[in-house]
């Protein structure tokens, strides 16, 4: 069987994949060269095998069939949407409900805190004053402690009612 | 006029549905002649175009236009069937342990097609035939050529191998299709349309 060493670049040719200057050596060396001529004529007995007619139609019922499908997937990624926003709406409703828990017993606990300094402003005034009717003298120590537990008291009111 | 295929795509990108489905009546007849080409299969054509569109849907977001339209569903075709080929060919294996290999589909077809008797679904069946006894690698290269008219260039992007290896890969998927349609024509003695 004949060959030539430029049917690669036959091939090249026929695909439109070559170069101008390319194209130009390839048609010259086409004319003089019959078994370089001969591929090309069988590359296009190869492409007449892909035309049109070789090829089958898609029916309408097919296409109908296409439709169908790509609408139940677009139906199902929006179902898929809609579970995953109740999902992210739920999870933000669960954590408002702690958050709010947990802001309600933060509020009662500085509700008991607000009491424990009056509890020891009352405790430590009525020592002072246990200690005052035994006739003890009160140092000026229980005195400053008196203060700062009365302070104490005030303060951490205050915030609550600046509210 | 109607909208381009591009405009459709970003349409269909902000979900309008309609545009997508534009799009599927554009492409999918000439999805499905490709497909029953690479496949050798009407059935598994159908499935394939099936996949390529829900494919192309899905992929949507990540479509930036860097190729045509007809070029980025062709590169999703090409993805699916090997991905169809290895789910088959698992299959296949599976089946094969408590029966014998069955007949080639394109055979069958061939039979169930024969009363007809038109040129045209000999034609296409010829071709079905002669490219299901190619291998997919072949197959692939000469309907990515021959069919979408890709260049060399296009179908190593699309295929992740280097130029010269589709160059030498379409001459041997050439060489092995012109053998095959001189021996079917030489076997069907005096009928028409084979390559000599």
């Amino acid at each position: 069987m004949k060959t030539c060493e430029h049917i690669p670049q036959i091939h090249a040719y026929y695909d439109g994949q070559l170069s101008p200057e390319a194209v130009e050596q390839v048609q010259a060396h086409l004319q003089s060269c019959p078994v370089c001529a001969a591929e090309y004529e069988a590359l296009n007995q190869v492409s007449n095998l892909f035309s049109d007619e070789s090829l089958p139609e898609m029916t309408p019922l097919m296409l109908a069939r296409v439709h169908q499908r790509v609408d139940q997937r677009m139906n199902a990624r929006l179902e898929h949407g809609v579970m995953r926003l109740a999902q992210w709406l739920s999870a933000a409703a669960a954590t408002i409900l702690v958050v709010s828990s947990l802001q309600l017993a933060f509020m009662q606990n500085s509700a008991s805190a607000d009491a424990t300094p009056n509890l020891a402003l009352q405790m430590t005034t009525a020592m002072l004053s246990q200690d005052a009717l035994m006739g003890e003298t009160v140092s000026e120590e229980q005195s400053v402690a008196a203060w700062i537990v009365a302070d104490l008291s005030t303060t951490t009111r205050s915030p609550r009612a600046g509210e | 006029m109607g909208l381009t295929d591009w405009e459709l795509v970003e349409r269909a990108k902000q979900g309008d549905r309609k545009a997508f489905h534009q799009l599927v009546d554009r492409f999918a007849p000439r999805l499905y002649q490709v497909a029953a080409v690479m496949t050798g299969n009407y059935t598994d054509a159908q499935d394939l175009v099936q996949e390529t569109l829900l494919g192309a849907y899905e992929g949507l977001p990540a479509f930036e236009g860097r190729s045509s339209v007809k070029t980025w569903l062709t590169g999703i075709m090409i993805r699916q069937a090997s991905l169809q080929r290895r789910r088959s060919s698992r299959d296949r294996k599976m089946a094969s342990l408590d029966q014998p290999a069955v007949p080639g589909e394109v055979t069958d077809l061939r039979r169930g097609a024969a009363s007809s008797e038109t040129a045209r679904t000999n034609a296409r069946l010829d071709l079905m035939s002669l490219m299901s006894r190619l291998s997919e690698e072949h197959r692939d290269v000469l309907v990515l050529r021959e069919l979408e008219g890709l260049s060399y260039e296009e179908i190593a992007q699309m295929m992740g191998v280097p130029r010269g290896t589709i160059e030498s890969r379409l001459f041997r998927a050439r060489q092995a299709l012109k053998e095959l349609a001189r021996l079917s024509e030489s076997r069907n003695d005096g009928k028409s349309g084979g390559v000599s």
